[in-house]
């Protein structure tokens, strides 16, 4: 059975400081780190593309898995909205700039805050009835790129990331059942029209958050036979501080077993979820976790791993 | 005119947990003035529409109608039977 076997990040050096620009957006200090959570943002540089980054986070997989290469890679996937061109996808580009076997299936996965969960599924699915011992999946949305640097509302939340996970059959984490949900109505609440910059309208995510993750991570837990003190960290989607604790309040869940950890560097779309969970990989302590993605869409996927 | 009272909007954005100088509050100045910044009040707004069941429009907010504690209980006061009658 195909599971998570190991996770590689690169998340960008530079940060820019969420405190210089609170005069600009005319936020206080304090609502930055009480309601935003996050004091500053990476950002990647200007020549550096989604593939870039996923390559620098592949390089990262590399060192845990005290690899130098990979030659038997069967698959690989990117989850992205903001791929390096329009066409190609991004993960043909990739399966060259690292080196992979030409034997090798590769797509690009075209989903938000949500994708890393539906990623999973796709490429476990896609693997095991393929018969592959080992694939890559990868998520990257540079979301620097398409950011209005005067709207409050993505400039101070979005930072820049990407992540490579190792799929195989010696896996440390295996794949529950999962949850998906879709609300097409409410796409316009994040959305990035034709040459324009990225708009989200806080309070359309704020209400969806609110009214799906309970449900979705109550179905998740139904469908697993499971209930909230069988999970020992529920990983949700790093949007934002103040999503987060209310989710936590209206969940009625221990703040401590649901990280944020987004802090020094923001929301990195796709890329939230796999950068936390990289850090919890060796805690053998959490042996189940409850993962879900929300946003882009808006779309939300929710779903268990368990520790072999 | 369905009965909703300063007291329930009151105690609605407690529920929320939205930090007020609650002694200090004045139902005719806004909100805003008065500490509440933009998450707090989205969160507010939230909590109306899911104890009432009503839909509250984003033109309705940037129009001023949910500024002050007056406006959201004459609101909500409105805004009830039209979500009878549907």
């Amino acid at each position: 059975m195909i599971g998570i076997n190991n996770i590689g990040c690169h998340i960008a050096s530079e940060r820019i400081s969420n405190f210089e620009k609170a005069e600009k957006h005319g936020v206080t200090h304090d609502f930055i780190m009480e309601k935003i959570g996050i004091v500053s943002v990476a950002r990647k540089k200007s020549s550096e593309k989604a593939s870039d980054l996923c390559a620098l986070a592949y390089t990262d997989l590399l060192a845990r898995l005290k690899e130098s290469a990979l030659d038997d890679i069967e698959f690989l996937c990117v989850c992205t909205q903001n791929g390096d061109y329009q066409l190609p996808q991004i993960s043909s580009i990739l399966q060259s700039k690292l080196g992979i076997s030409k034997k090798c299936a590769a797509f690009d996965i075209s989903l938000g805050c949500s994708g890393y969960v539906y990623s999973l599924h796709i490429a476990k699915s896609f693997m095991e009835s393929c018969g592959f011992k080992r694939g890559l999946l990868f998520t990257s949305d540079p979301y620097s790129e398409i950011i209005d640097l005067n709207d409050k509302n993505t400039d101070l939340l979005f930072g820049d990331g990407a992540t490579a996970t190792m799929l195989a059959e010696n896996a440390v984490f295996d794949l529950g059942k999962g949850v998906f949900e879709t609300d097409g109505k409410m796409f316009e609440h994040l959305i990035k029209c034709n040459n324009k910059k990225l708009v989200m309208n806080g309070r359309g995510i704020f209400n969806f958050a609110m009214l799906y993750v309970p449900d979705v991570v109550s179905q998740c837990l139904n469908a697993n036979a499971l209930n909230k003190e069988d999970i020992d960290l529920f990983l949700l989607h790093q949007a934002s501080k103040y999503i987060i604790d209310n989710l936590c309040k209206r969940m009625k869940l221990d703040m401590g077993k649901v990280p944020f950890l987004i802090k020094e560097y923001g929301n990195t779309v796709s890329s939230s979820i796999p950068i936390v969970l990289r850090d919890y990989l060796s805690k053998s302590d959490k042996k189940t976790i409850l993962i879900c993605g929300f946003g882009v869409g808006l779309s939300i996927a929710s779903s268990i791993l368990r520790r072999r | 005119m369905p009965k909703v009272t300063h007291e329930d909007v009151i105690d609605i954005i407690k529920k929320t947990g939205v930090k007020l100088d609650w002694k200090k509050l004045d139902n005719n100045e806004s909100l805003a003035d008065q500490g509440v910044d933009s998450l707090d009040m989205i969160n507010i707004i939230f909590a109306f529409q899911e104890k009432y069941g009503i839909e509250i429009t984003d033109e309705s907010i940037s129009d001023g109608e949910w500024l002050t504690i007056d406006k959201m209980t004459s609101n909500l006061k409105k805004a009830l039977p039209k979500k009878q009658e549907n």
